[in-house]
């Protein structure tokens, strides 16, 4: 071929890839990537299809959090919905980038069924995440397994590679030093900060990676390169599925959840509202739960799920009394320095962590 | 050269400065300006900065890393860049596309890999508690060492292509130089041989150095608690805090401290490109004092002063006892490769597995995880997607970056340096913070979400390595080799066809290479720029890692890995 | 072009590509010449070149002759097109070819370094210039085949530049050079890269080449052997300026100047002032209180300093003495010099001699007759007046 032609033929193939577009009324629904994408368009997207004959196309993508209030800002966005953290969503609700949740749709028993802070003005939750205390039943010996945040931090009793996770939005390893510390659970927040970052230095030398994502604290477990740590539950059930020896206890766990939420300036608002008003029902929540294991925001799940499973999840009544909330409000407050909880310990943190 | 052709030559950097003028440094224009607050404009960002000692330290420290890195590659890269060059045609380019393993290796499965070889109870530290050199495991994993481990294994390919480039390039008679590396006279190697080769050896480093300031998964995944970089906090600025205005100013700092870097350096840009024409010229009219101090780095930096070294213990003394110096050069070289392939052998072993979860060594076999890539649509058709916006950025960066790097060396241009620069910039700036002006100003022209966007997005990026690698080349390219052909009566077109494009095929192929790989591997800014109906691979891919441990990740690795030994044999016909 | 008519006016104009060029290099041969008129070349501040015109006669074999520096390689890249004087035109046949490219000007060049496409077999490299031409096919493949033939190369055109000796690579480049039957053919220092034996092999064969071709040849060296050798005009540089342009034996006998003299050969230099003038002769005392006789071309006036200069062939001793006393007082063109070395050359002798503070090169054959002179010995050396010039500082 002529160079000519291959560029045509070239420019020819980018106009079909371009042209190859989803219908214009589909519902932009970004339902995040891999298995739990796949989980999220079994459990809901197609029986909500199936429901309302609203076509939606399933992005499989996330949306990054700089990308949401850019897409609001420059009018162009062209989702609908999609899932956010607890400590994103709060940012962008401040920052009137989110639609409110129309909430007179829901059912009142469903309604019910989520508690209050997993039914925020600006979204709905859609799973639920308990960061837990886990560790390796093949590496460390009955008696020598760590079963509270205070076993954790006794090295000499419970010798072994440990980690915990760096802060966050909105998060960070703050709370399971000030459980070891003794503080009760319902008194963690507002967090002392001080009082916190002086239990981590008890434990700093110890711990081997402070791990950034959730991918990699199952990863390391998953390959044998840490003993005892904090992880995401759902990250060691799977874990659990494949045969790895990995247990974890609900003991001093944290949890939160992720959100459904509606950007300002969607297309399809009224579709938007009723497919996360679906997502968010307990029947639906507890298909989810049954295919990918995260324990079901809405309490009225449980009525369709075997004690078995219900009892492994951290939402279940007798777990959650053993854990406690995360306070994404406290971590969202901003002081009179015009700096959020968020970003001063943050900023300590760098400080900390190079010393 | 002819005052026509001259004007030609120095406008053929016209339309890259364009595409860049446009494509970059609009949307950079807007991010600097949140930087100073515009339009209050306030130095804010940039006191607090200053102000910072935590984050002076990690400024100084993503410096020096990258310094280290950078010898590193130097010290291992170019060795192998010369054996590759001497080895025979055919075993060659499978060996050249070795080299570019790691770059195929999609970022997130290599780190895995190197977790799984560097850990405790990992190959590594396994093999040494066995043969018994330690009798406790090293802390390789979560240490600088692991970090910088990461680092060089993925950049050194960067070192070895350029100088592969200007040594297959060079003149014969040179290479006779080179082909008596086994006969002895080793002094004509080192004054001879090596000075030729140092635009290649320039031209990596400038690479290496700029890739390695850009530097924070991998630093961050594999290197202790301390290893923060600054592309590391930018990055969290942007991501997490949404301070574009603080990243910014960050990010103007990190670019002015390497164009500061790379001044004093000289060799680095403008002693790049103006070395290169004084070359051809005959003579050096004056050196200036940094490119000077340049030059002295370059020829006794750690390989030259390995090489003398070697000189003195072994050869020069006691020829007839030492080991001969040639048996020496192999022998590291074949240690560097395999440096190299290792993760990429540990991630094709693990896409065999019959787990449901990663994991070395697997312990059952099947072909499951490729079944399940080929029935998951949405993973070939990310794949198809990938790979025509990768190839049409990189034949765009590479028609862009020939003629700019043209221009650069043959040109003649007043402020070439400066050029060289902003030519440079686009893989300097972390590319979330480029991904935010991208955005803004591609939300504008609304072609967010559309091929032509994401491909235009990845295009600077793609450029900066073509112009890196063909500015070498054509520097190691004789200039009397085009006048011979203007004398012979071909047209300036001819020329470029028929004797410059041909002499340079490889330093265009590294090129194209890396630009595709660029796109074919990039995330931030396609996670941006990419709407609601265009999902690329390496998106696809993050997503699964970011969920499970699923062995697709590396079935389509190891796919991508095979990818160029089924090309080769098109390419080697030539 | 405007049309047939004017394009019958300008029928080598240097547009009409392929049909011009396919006639001139099926017409084979053929020469021009090429002129420079008050050509100027600057660097920024520096001049490469200054006010240069010189005059190329077709079919001759005109060398470019200087020091490094002089600017000799700079007036063949004028010529070649690579580069456009700063002021002044360059006519080739001519008509004004000042700004046409390289590509337009149908000259051949062999470069120093050959310049041989490294990725193109020896066959490739000669039918380069001639696809460049539009020519094809079996035209093409006979030039080829008679332009290896001319450099004696014949067979060797499937081996590539890298497979080639110095030599070859030397002998393919010329004949790439010639292959198109430019009427120009331009060497830039293109022997110097050659062993001694080898050199001489090609200087030998060039000059043949050139009597065949009937092209005319611009050859730039800076070895003043090479060029008496080969060429039929020297042009000598320096400085960028022509300093004399003439045939190799004027040239020696006669420099214009110090530098020409010292360039071409060895020269003993010797300075007097001019006691009368007559004709073509000149009387003069030297420094050193002797008096000689001398030719100029110029005309002097009585009292005027000027330098001399004798070649040590010319030099020539007329009597051994054992003292000093025998010293005719009249002896008016013989100098009273003393010998402070000797060298033996084979066919010939070289002595170091002074006179005074004058020190002056003598080259006397070696035959029976003459018997070998030895540092120490004095004698009364005489200069026959055609042997001695005067020339320029």
């Amino acid at each position: 071929m002529k160079p000519s032609l291959r560029a045509a033929a070239l420019a020819a193939s980018l106009v079909g890839l371009s042209v190859g577009q989803a219908p214009a009324q589909a519902l932009n629904v970004f339902v995040s990537g891999g298995a739990f994408a796949d989980a999220v368009i079994e459990a809901f997207v197609k029986p909500f299809e199936a429901e309302t004959g609203i076509t939606v196309n399933a992005v499989k993508s996330e949306m990054p959090f700089p990308k949401w209030s850019l897409a609001v800002e420059t009018n162009t966005v062209d989702f609908d919905v999609a899932l956010t953290s607890l400590g994103f969503g709060l940012q962008l609700w401040q920052a009137g980038a989110m639609t409110p949740i129309d909430y007179s749709i829901y059912d009142a028993k469903e309604l019910e069924g989520l508690a209050p802070q997993f039914r925020p003005e600006w979204g709905v939750a859609a799973i639920v995440n308990g960061l837990v205390l886990a560790y390796n039943t093949e590496t460390l010996p009955e008696g020598k397994r760590p079963q509270s945040w205070a076993d954790f931090w006794n090295v000499e009793d419970f010798p072994g590679t440990r980690t915990l996770m760096v802060p966050y939005i909105g998060t960070s390893s703050l709370p399971e030093a000030l459980v070891a510390d003794g503080v009760p659970l319902d008194q963690i927040y507002p967090l002392d900060v001080d009082r916190a970052f002086r239990k981590l230095d008890e434990i700093k030398p110890h711990i081997r990676k402070w791990w950034e994502s959730a991918s990699e604290a199952q990863q390391m477990f998953n390959a044998g390169i840490v003993d005892m740590g904090l992880s995401f539950d759902g990250r060691i059930v799977a874990l659990q599925k494949a045969g790895k020896p990995i247990a974890f206890t609900f003991n001093g766990a944290r949890y939160y959840a992720s959100y459904w939420a509606i950007p300002k300036g969607a297309a399809h608002v009224t579709e938007a509202q009723r497919f996360v008003e679906f997502a968010t029902r307990g029947a639906n929540q507890a298909t989810m739960t049954k295919i990918m294991g995260y324990s079901p925001p809405n309490r009225t799940a449980f009525e369709h799920l075997p004690a078995d499973l219900a009892s492994s999840l951290i939402t279940a009544p007798d777990n959650i009394k053993m854990a406690y909330p995360m306070d994404a409000g406290w971590y969202a407050a901003v002081g009179p320095d015009g700096k959020s909880n968020s970003e001063r310990i943050l900023e300590r943190w760098q400080e900390w962590i190079i010393k | 050269m002819d005052t026509t052709s001259s004007r030609l030559n120095k406008a053929m950097i016209l339309p890259a400065l364009l595409f860049l003028l446009i494509l970059f440094y609009f949307p950079l224009a807007f991010i600097a300006g949140l930087s100073v607050n515009a339009p209050n404009l306030s130095a804010a960002n940039y006191e607090r900065f200053l102000a910072n000692e935590t984050m002076l330290r990690v400024g100084l420290r993503t410096f020096l890393y990258a310094g280290l890195v950078t010898v590193t590659c130097r010290v291992l890269g170019y060795p192998l860049a010369v054996f590759l060059s001497r080895m025979a045609k055919a075993g060659r380019s499978y060996l050249l596309v070795c080299v570019i393993l790691p770059y195929l290796t999609s970022l997130l499965v290599r780190t895995y890999a190197w977790m799984i070889l560097l850990s405790d109870h990992g190959l590594i530290n396994s093999a040494l508690l066995g043969v018994g050199i330690i009798d406790r495991p090293l802390p390789l994993l979560y240490s600088t060492f692991g970090a910088l481990v990461g680092m060089v294994h993925l950049v050194l390919p960067a070192m070895v292509l350029p100088i592969y480039a200007v040594v297959h390039g060079m003149n014969p008679e040179q290479m006779r130089a080179a082909k008596a590396l086994g006969g002895g006279p080793l002094r004509s190697f080192l004054e001879v041989f090596l000075p030729q080769t140092l635009p290649g050896v320039r031209a990596g480093c400038i690479l290496v150095f700029a890739i390695s300031l850009g530097f924070y998964i991998t630093p961050a995944a594999l290197g202790s608690p301390r290893d923060l970089m600054l592309s590391n906090i930018i990055a969290k600025l942007v991501e997490s805090l949404l301070d574009f205005g603080y990243a910014s100013a960050i990010s103007v700092i990190l670019l002015a401290a390497t164009i500061i870097v790379y001044a004093f350096l000289g060799g680095g840009l403008g002693g790049m490109v103006k070395g290169g024409a004084q070359g051809s010229s005959g003579g050096e009219r004056r050196a200036s004092l940094p490119s000077r101090m340049a030059k002295a780095v370059g020829n006794a930096g750690p390989m030259a002063g390995l090489q003398r070294w070697l000189w003195d213990r072994n050869i020069g003394r006691s020829a007839r006892h030492a080991l001969p110096f040639h048996v020496l050069w192999y022998a590291f070289s074949i240690l560097t490769l395999l440096f190299l392939i290792l993760p990429s052998v540990v991630v094709v072993i693990m896409s065999f597995t019959g787990e449901d979860t990663l994991g070395f060594p697997p312990e059952s076999w099947s072909l499951r995880w490729y079944k399940t890539f080929f029935a998951n649509r949405t993973m070939t058709n990310a794949a198809i997607t990938s790979f025509w916006i990768a190839i049409s950025s990189s034949l765009l960066a590479l028609f862009l970056g020939i003629t700019a790097s043209y221009a650069l060396v043959r040109g003649n241009i007043r402020g070439s340096q400066f050029l060289y620069t902003l030519i440079l910039a686009p893989m300097i700036i972390p590319s979330v913070v480029a991904a935010v002006g991208i955005y803004k100003v591609f939300a504008a022209w609304g072609i967010i979400g559309s091929v032509p966007g994401v491909l235009l997005a990845h295009t600077p990026g793609s450029l900066a390595y073509v112009v890196i690698i063909l500015s070498g080349t054509f520097m190691g390219l004789d200039r009397r080799l085009e006048m011979a052909s203007a004398s012979l009566g071909a047209s300036r077109l001819r020329t470029m066809f028929r004797v410059v494009l041909p002499l340079v095929a490889p330093g265009i192929l590294a090129a194209g290479i890396f630009s595709f790989i660029h796109s074919f591997d990039e995330i931030v800014i396609t996670s941006f720029v990419a709407g609601v109906t265009l999902q690329t691979l390496p998106q696809q891919i993050w997503l699964i890692i970011q969920y499970q441990i699923d062995p697709q990740i590396a079935a389509v690795s190891t796919m991508i890995m095979i990818l160029p030994f089924i090309a080769l044999p098109f390419f080697r016909r030539r | 072009m405007t049309g047939e008519a004017s394009s019958a006016d300008h029928a080598s104009g240097p547009r009409d590509g392929a049909t011009r060029a396919q006639a001139t290099a099926a017409e084979a041969t053929g020469s021009v010449s090429a002129e420079f008129i008050g050509v100027t070349k600057s660097f920024g501040q520096v001049n490469a070149l200054e006010d240069v015109s010189l005059a190329i006669r077709p079919g001759e074999f005109l060398t470019l002759l200087g020091p490094s520096g002089s600017g000799k390689s700079t007036l063949l890249t004028l010529l070649a097109g690579f580069d456009q004087p700063t002021s002044g035109t360059i006519t080739i046949g001519g008509k004004e070819q000042t700004r046409v490219p390289p590509n337009r000007r149908n000259q051949g060049i062999v470069f120093q370094s050959y310049a041989l496409f490294p990725h193109m077999s020896v066959h490739d490299n000669l039918a380069y210039p001639l696809s460049a031409r539009g020519i094809r096919g079996a035209e093409r493949e006979q030039l080829i085949h008679q332009a290896l033939e001319r450099v004696r190369m014949s067979g060797y055109g499937g081996r590539y530049p890298s497979q080639l000796s110095g030599g070859q690579q030397q002998r393919v480049a010329l004949a790439r050079a010639i292959v198109f039957n430019p009427p120009l053919l331009l060497m830039d220092e293109s022997l110097s890269a050659l062993d001694r034996n080898l050199r001489e092999e090609m200087q030998f064969e060039l000059k043949e080449l050139h009597e065949r071709l009937s092209a005319t040849i611009v050859f730039v060296t800076h070895d003043q052997a090479e060029a008496v050798t080969m060429s039929d005009r020297i042009a000598v540089l320096n400085k960028g300026r022509l300093v004399q342009l003439a045939p190799p034996a004027t040239l020696y006998k006669e420099p214009v100047n110090t530098f020409v003299a010292r360039f071409l050969g060895e020269a003993n230099l010797i300075e007097g002032i001019v006691d009368s003038h007559d004709g073509e002769y000149v009387r003069l005392t030297t420094t050193t209180g002797h008096g000689l006789l001398a030719m100029s071309k110029r005309k002097h006036s009585r009292g005027e300093r000027v330098i001399t200069m004798v070649r040590p062939e010319g030099v020539e001793c007329a009597l051994i003495r054992s003292t000093d006393r025998g010293a005719a007082a009249d002896a008016v063109k013989s100098l009273p010099a003393t010998v402070e070395r000797v060298v033996f050359l084979g066919d010939f002798h070289r002595y170091w001699l002074r006179v005074n503070d004058v020190q002056l090169i003598m080259k006397a054959p070696c035959s029976a007759r003459n018997r070998t002179l030895e540092p120490g010995d004095r004698l009364d050396l005489s200069i026959h007046a055609s042997d001695l010039r005067v020339i320029e500082a």
